[in-house]
């Protein structure tokens, strides 16, 4: 990267930290409290609201059971949260109802409720961020036009904020959580000793409701249901327990419960007071105040602790977007690992934060905001759906595993939990039924696409990793054919002289080179005679004719030789810029992977020093061979055998372990292969393979005359070209970092999988 | 408390590492810092797990691990075997040996006896 990118990044996310700092990023649970409960805690600021909003409907009379119905959401967050307790002890690793249903209840319950989750995320961030946006605007009509640009805004803010690390969006975002929870409990405190007294009516108290439902089951059920919202964000814990310090179960546990205790006394604060002071909330006229301020308008007269509510409740709802940025990317690099998801959802960023996932999400909730014209109403419809799946499957979970494992107590648990999952499930088919219209179907339908997304990443994965084992494409004979080289010269310059040295020292036998160029071939002849110039015929495409040319020498050769070509480029600036504008080549090269066993060398020198005729075809008199080694696979040894031909001066296997859990096995199975050369593997510590590449190749010192480094890379060639995206990130990184290196020489060895 | 905070945001990374490695090498008793280990003594030496290299070629073979403690870089080789049951990336390792010479910027010592230990990190 160039030092001006570098110095932008740093100032943005911070400098980089060492994996070794994983445990300084461990969250304690006084900060972990807000980190986690910034979304159930903010689902107080509108629970109550929704469920009058369905009871006024049937009257005074149905504002009469506000009380009743939030006690009865209030035991439901109780049976969920202590079915959640059992699962943070019961699974410390994390990824909450996706491991609960993956593990006891099979694949595609625990895909149902990764994609639930994984949507439910976007979603967070999508309707928390609108709402305060929303009640930022409402605030101040000519902001209203500029909405999508405020919550692009707002998510480019808290994106970069969870960039510079946990513990650092952590402790920002506390201070107003915090402040919430004190202002909510202000409120309910003074309310109480006001009503004393006798209660101070809300502004909208003894308003005309007239009846337009009947008080029936159903509109109680319907009015619970929209209650519940305020269970939303109370799987966050127990997706998230890796972010707690030691011992990490045991603080996420005692975490969940302080946050249900906050959470469930907040409600029902809110809703006896509500009820008290008299409220009324329907859904005509538009511009009331939300149920929250009016009672806060009630209990303290508009003074500046008005306020200082109305202020803190808009902070919560955009942080509540904070708890699915924790979320989000852990719950991506667990579903990576078990490979559900891309390898890179796994990869940690410079500050040990999930980077990938972060992008991802504020990419998709930009994108879901976009496409809803930051509408509130028509996004909170497709809320809820996605909680309640993962509710449902993960205490379903809690049940089987209590029966199959029978842990002490199991009975009673096992009983809470399945109670749990059984009004969970209920409450699910309500608000499917009664939300379906309005947009809940969104979700629905866009479950089984993630379902599918995620099933068919991992069966491209299982091929790949048996395609890689294959006995009977094995490389085992350990006496590798011979090497042809074919060396496309571009003109004679210091890049060709280098590739002729090179290709010298390797195969003086068969050696030729081929050129797009006649006006050079007089030239060549007179400097080279000893290497065969074949002219290409002009017209057509450059790459198809270059291919059959290869593909033609490729039949006259046996299956355990190599055919390399060898592109000399010469890059005038130290910039990357270069390899853009040279699109041509890189277009070729890319091609040419394709190419069932032709393996492409790039040599580039980065200026022209001199004309033809002092050019002095050397070669080098020590060729180092590094082979780049993710595991050990046909692949790899391919890759190893390609490394003998090429007459080197040593021969080592190099691995980056990013990791370090792997490392020992790694090396274990390089022993049982009984690979005769020596394997090296070294710690990446900033995560970052090219830095840490371009310091080893340092210590060979190579000039490009007399000293080359020649690094091996083993690429997997998908036949489907988007599965492509899924391999060989990490040897783009590579061979882009390695161009710039004096002496230094890139060989992809390409290993052909078959469908 | 200011010139730590300071000496936080000017740190280059790589300083700030080798700050947190010398602080966990410190809290290890009875050993001694890699730079301060003279050439032929005798002594007791710790750090993080940084380069494993096997060498699995005919004959004896060798083990080769570079240790980190933030001061410097310690070379233990073990010669005549290709497996040293254990050793992973990240984990600390205490090694006790007559140390050799100073080849280049590592201190290498032979064959030395070994105790693995949880690393800086925990794990």
């Amino acid at each position: 990267m160039s030092t001006t990118a570098d110095a932008v990044k740093r100032l943005l996310v911070g400098s980089p930290k060492s994996s070794g700092e994983l445990e300084h990023t461990l969250l304690p649970k006084v900060i972990a409290l807000p980190v986690f409960s910034s979304d159930p805690l903010s689902s107080n600021a509108y629970a109550t609201q929704e469920a009058l909003l369905v009871l006024a409907l049937a009257g005074a009379a149905g504002l009469n059971l506000i009380l009743p119905i939030s006690i009865a959401v209030a035991t439901l967050l109780v049976i969920v949260v202590t079915s959640y307790r059992q699962t943070v002890r019961a699974y410390p690793l994390g990824g909450g109802a996706y491991r609960v249903a993956h593990e006891n209840l099979g694949m595609y319950p625990g895909l149902l409720a990764a994609s639930a989750l994984l949507i439910d995320y976007i979603l967070t961030v999508a309707v928390s961020i609108t709402a305060g946006v929303e009640a930022i605007t409402s605030a101040s009509e000519a902001l209203h036009e500029h909405r999508l640009g405020l919550a692009f805004l707002f998510i480019a803010f808290v994106t970069l904020v969870n960039l510079r690390g946990v513990r650092e969006s952590g402790t920002l975002f506390a201070i107003p959580t915090y402040g919430f929870v004190l202002s909510i409990y202000l409120m309910i405190g003074t309310g109480i000793v006001r009503c004393l007294g006798g209660c101070p009516l809300a502004e909208s108290a003894g308003r005309d409701l007239p009846v337009a439902a009947a008080l029936g089951p159903l509109l109680v059920l319907k009015a619970f249901a929209a209650g519940t919202t305020a269970l939303t964000g109370v799987e966050a814990i127990a997706d998230g327990v890796p972010a707690f310090r030691y011992p990490q179960s045991k603080n996420a546990a005692t975490t969940l419960t302080a946050m249900a205790a906050l959470s469930i006394s907040m409600f029902l604060g809110i809703s006896w007071l509500a009820d008290h002071t008299g409220v009324i909330y329907t859904a005509l006229p538009l511009g009331q105040r939300s149920v929250v301020a009016q009672v806060a308008l009630a209990v303290f007269g508009g003074g500046p602790l008005f306020y200082v509510i109305q202020i803190m409740s808009a902070a919560i709802l955009i942080l509540a977007a904070n708890t699915a940025y924790q979320d989000f990317p852990r719950l991506s690099s667990i579903l990576a690992q078990d490979r559900y998801l891309p390898r890179q959802f796994m990869n940690r960023g410079d500050r040990l934060v999930f980077s990938n996932g972060i992008v991802i999400l504020a990419l998709l909730a930009a994108m879901l905001i976009y496409i809803f014209d930051a509408n509130l109403t028509r996004l909170i419809q497709l809320y809820l759906v996605g909680v309640f799946i993962s509710f449902t499957l993960s205490q379903t979970g809690m049940v089987i595993r209590g029966r199959r494992l029978k842990p002490p107590g199991w009975k009673r648990t096992a009983m809470i939990s399945g109670f749990g999952a059984f009004v969970t499930g209920a409450v699910l088919i309500v608000i499917t039924y009664t939300k379906f219209p309005e947009g809940a179907w969104v979700v629905i339908a866009a479950i089984p696409f993630a379902i599918y997304g995620m099933r068919s990443v991992n069966r491209h994965y299982q091929e790949v990793g048996r395609e890689l084992r294959r006995p009977d494409r094995r490389p085992t004979d350990r006496r590798p054919g011979n090497q042809h080289m074919v060396i496309l010269a571009d003109g004679i310059n210091l890049a060709t002289a280098r590739a002729v040295g090179y290709a010298t020292s390797v195969a003086s036998s068969d050696l030729e080179a081929v050129t797009f160029d006649p006006s050079s071939s007089d030239a060549w002849r007179r400097a080279i005679p000893d290497i065969p110039l074949h002219v290409m015929r002009p017209g057509g495409s450059r790459t198809g004719s270059l291919r059959a040319y290869l593909r033609a020498k490729r039949r006259e050769l046996t299956p355990n030789d190599f055919l390399t070509l060898l592109v000399p480029e010469v890059l005038t600036s130290r910039s990357l810029l270069e390899v853009l504008k040279n699109l041509g080549l890189t277009r070729l090269k890319a091609s040419l992977l394709d190419e069932p066993d032709v393996q492409v060398m790039d040599l580039p020198i980065t200026e022209d020093k001199g004309d033809h005729a002092s050019l002095e075809i050397q070669q080098p008199l020590r060729n180092h061979v590094c082979v780049l080694v993710s595991g050990v696979h046909n692949a790899t040894l391919q890759a190893m055998e390609f490394a003998e031909t090429l007459r080197p001066t040593d021969i080592r296997a190099i691995n980056f372990g990013l990791d370090p859990s792997s490392s020992e096995r790694l090396g274990d199975q390089w022993l049982e292969h009984g690979i005769p050369h020596p394997l090296e593997i070294e710690d990446s510590p900033f995560r970052d393979i090219g830095s840490s590449l371009t310091h080893y190749v340092r210590q060979f010192k190579a000039d490009g005359t007399k000293r080359v480094v020649t690094i091996v890379i083993p690429e997997f060639i998908t036949p489907k070209r988007r599965h492509r995206l899924l391999h060989n990130q990490t040897a783009l990184t590579v061979k882009s970092r390695m161009l710039l290196e004096e002496g230094v020489v890139v060989v992809s060895v390409p290993y052909h999988l078959h469908d | 408390m200011f010139d730590r905070l300071i000496e936080k945001f000017t740190q280059t990374p790589e300083a700030t590492r080798a700050t947190n490695l010398k602080e966990w090498a410190d809290s290890i008793p009875e050993t001694i810092r890699i730079k301060d280990i003279a050439p032929r003594c005798g002594c007791r030496a710790v750090g993080v797990i940084q380069k494993i290299r096997i060498d699995p070629r005919a004959g004896t073979g060798s083990v080769e691990v570079t240790l980190d403690d933030g001061t410097g870089r310690l070379l233990a080789r073990w010669l005549g075997r290709s497996k040293l049951n254990g050793i992973a990336l990240g984990k600390g390792l205490e090694v006790e040996a007559t140390a050799g010479d100073h080849a280049g910027d590592e201190l290498v010592v032979l064959n030395p006896s070994y105790r693995l230990m949880p690393g800086p990190d925990g794990g």
